[in-house]
């Protein structure tokens, strides 16, 4: 049957152009979702809700500036004062930085003790000249302090005082605010700090540390190298809360630390001192000789880290010497030391035993070498060898039995290849020392043989 | 002053009286479509709305090619399967696989035997995947593929949807049917 349909031709036939009347609340329903939309979404020709956001955020910004160009001329204004011309210090006129005195205007300053002594009068018409001239001067005194670590923040613990800004008298605002004697320094470093705020009525310091303190002006000593922030608390009669806070930097030190002691000797005979450096944290060194008395300078002075000093070096009279050891932030350490004697270089003895026992095997020529200790051999023990020398040894009779030039040969105790007596002898010791000094000495052994009783 | 010109250029600059002439003209056929994707009348009623502010919105955009209906029947297309986009996500998806394959046999219909009304309404018993297939590719002549980028599926699930849409529909109109011979 050709007017028999299949599913689809009936679905369209029946539904494809089937009109069905909307509901009457359809066409307002279209109008308000079309309305909110077009609100909804930027179109530049109409109030939408952009326009909208943007008029509230002007707005508000009007009220913003207008708050605080109220408060600006009020009471509140003398915080931002604070941070670049400081009234404080100029009211309380320590004068404890002179410098930042200086750095101010003149203009400025005057300006300030007009704020802080509450001269300024109630019409907002001066204040606004005032302001004027305030903020002219702002610039040039905001450059110089540019540098200065210091940060300035105001908690008012009373939010309607912007609001009434004007009613606050001057002089009532709280400034917190201190100086100290350095900002930098090398550890460790005392610093003297400064309460000079206004209208505190408590406040409280603190050091980067735990603990505070109530002191008006405190002393503070910074031993950790770094950067130690510094904050004055202050509360005012209304509950208002504010801080200061300042930075103060603390740079490492270097220790001097050294030792002196006997060198080698060169070849010529010359004594001399090795210094020993233990300093810790330093870069460079100056070594210098210290005369007694205050002035005399020694022509002897070195850089080095580890240097040698000659003993001719050492003038007489000169009897310390003094390390001065720099780090890289310029921190220096020193310490002084008293020059030992050299020895023999000063007072060169001879010292003899007063007994021996000689070898019983037989004579052994009596020699010996430097620093070696024999007990078979009759010799001094000398501070410094003698440049001339005798030694000479004699019977109790008188007999001399034993001569010698050289300081390194000692008697053995035999005299022409035979034993002599055990008991006592004479001996006689004469020379020059190395300093030209001549010196002649005597006295008495007792020889021992081991093996007679 | 009542051309489709006149109301197309009012509405372009958002005249009030050129909108609302547009709706008295379009809002039944239009409804009638939207009716076709939804599974009651006032489904159908929020898609039309929607559909409106859509066009109201962009109506600027029309360039003029082709018809105006034609571009309003998209967008009243689109604003549906959006819709049901959207209802997914709320709604328990109906267990498509759970129709018969049996006893399939092609039956022929006149277009006397049914009702506009009752023919609506097993389109709104349909599952709403089968729907959204069935008036697609049935009544706007869309290809599968064309389907498969509408609707966001792959192109063989819009056939396999398409085949169990038809089988569904068949069933129902065949009971349909015999229920009211039953009756009478």
């Amino acid at each position: 049957m050709s007017d028999k349909l299949n599913i689809e031709q009936l679905v369209s036939s029946k539904l494809g152009e089937a009109e069905i009347e909307p509901a009457q609340g359809s066409w307002p329903a279209i109008q308000r979702k079309l309305r909110w939309r077009q609100f909804m979404r930027f179109d530049p020709v109409k109030l939408n809700i952009f326009y909208l956001g943007g008029l509230l955020v002007i707005s508000a910004g009007l009220i913003l500036l207008l708050n605080t160009d109220q408060s600006d001329t009020g009471s509140m204004k003398d915080t931002g004062f604070v941070r670049d011309a400081n009234p404080a210090e100029s009211i309380r006129n320590k004068n404890i930085t002179p410098n930042q005195e200086e750095l101010v205007p003149e203009d400025a300053t005057n300006q300030q003790h007009e704020v802080a002594s509450g001269k300024i009068r109630a019409a907002s018409q001066d204040r606004e000249a005032d302001r004027d001239v305030s903020q002219s001067n702002r610039e040039p005194a905001n450059d110089v302090k540019g540098s200065a670590l210091e940060e300035f923040e105001t908690i008012p613990g009373d939010t309607s005082s912007t609001g009434h800004a004007r009613e606050l008298p001057v002089q009532n605002t709280l400034v917190p605010y201190f100086t100290c004697s350095v900002q930098y320094g090398c550890a460790p470093l005392i610093v003297q700090f400064f309460n000079q705020s206004l209208n505190e009525t408590s406040f409280h310091w603190s050091f980067g540390t735990e603990g505070t303190m109530q002191d008006q002006d405190p002393v503070y000593k910074f031993i950790e190298p770094g950067k130690h922030v510094v904050t004055l608390a202050a509360k005012n009669a209304e509950g208002q809360t504010a801080t200061y806070h300042q930075i103060i930097e603390v740079y490492p030190s270097p220790t001097a630390e050294f030792e002196i002691e006997e060198g080698i000797k060169s070849p010529d005979g010359l004594g001399n001192f090795d210094l020993i450096n233990y300093s810790e944290g330093a870069s460079s060194y100056a070594w210098n000789l210290v005369g007694k008395s205050k002035g005399s300078h020694s022509t002897w002075s070195s850089n080095e880290f580890q240097p040698s000093i000659q003993l001719s070096d050492i003038e007489q009279g000169t009897r310390y010497l003094s390390l001065v050891a720099t780090n890289e932030d310029g921190c220096t350490d020193s310490t002084i030391q008293v020059i030992p004697d050299y020895p023999g270089s000063f007072t060169p003895t001879l010292r003899f035993p007063t007994a021996f026992s000689p070898n019983p095997s037989g004579p052994g020529g009596g020699q010996y070498s430097p620093h070696e200790k024999r007990i078979d051999l009759f010799y001094p023990v000398f501070s410094t060898e003698p440049r001339e020398y005798t030694l000479r040894i004699f019977t109790r009779t008188g007999e001399q039995i034993f001569e010698t030039q050289n300081i390194y040969r000692g008697w053995d105790g035999y005299y022409l290849q035979e034993r002599s007596a055990g008991g006592v002898y004479v001996w006689m010791a004469e020379g020059t020392w190395e300093n030209g000094k001549e010196f002649k000495t005597q006295g008495d052994i007792t020889l021992i043989w081991s093996d007679q009783r | 002053m009542n051309g489709e010109k006149d109301i197309l250029s009012g509405c372009i600059r958002g005249k009030q009286s050129a909108q609302r002439k547009l709706f008295e003209k379009y809002s039944r056929l239009l409804l009638g479509v939207c009716n076709r994707y939804a599974s009651c009348i006032e489904e159908a009623e929020d898609i039309m709305q929607e559909g409106f502010v859509k066009i109201f919105l962009n109506i600027k955009n029309f360039k003029g090619e082709g018809s105006l209906v034609a571009w309003m029947r998209r967008i009243m297309i689109n604003t549906a399967i959006t819709h049901y986009h959207k209802m997914l996500k709320h709604r328990y998806h109906e267990d498509l696989e759970n129709v018969s394959e049996l006893k399939f046999e092609e039956t022929n219909w006149e277009e006397a035997d049914f009702s506009r009304e009752e023919l609506f309404n097993v389109i709104h018993q349909m599952p709403q995947g089968y729907r959204q297939v069935f008036n697609l590719y049935a009544v706007e002549g869309y290809k599968h593929r064309e389907i498969a980028e509408i609707l966001k599926i792959d192109e063989n699930t819009s056939k396999s949807q398409y085949s169990r849409a038809r089988r569904w529909l068949q069933e129902r109109l065949v009971n349909l049917k015999e229920s009211e011979k039953a009756k009478r």
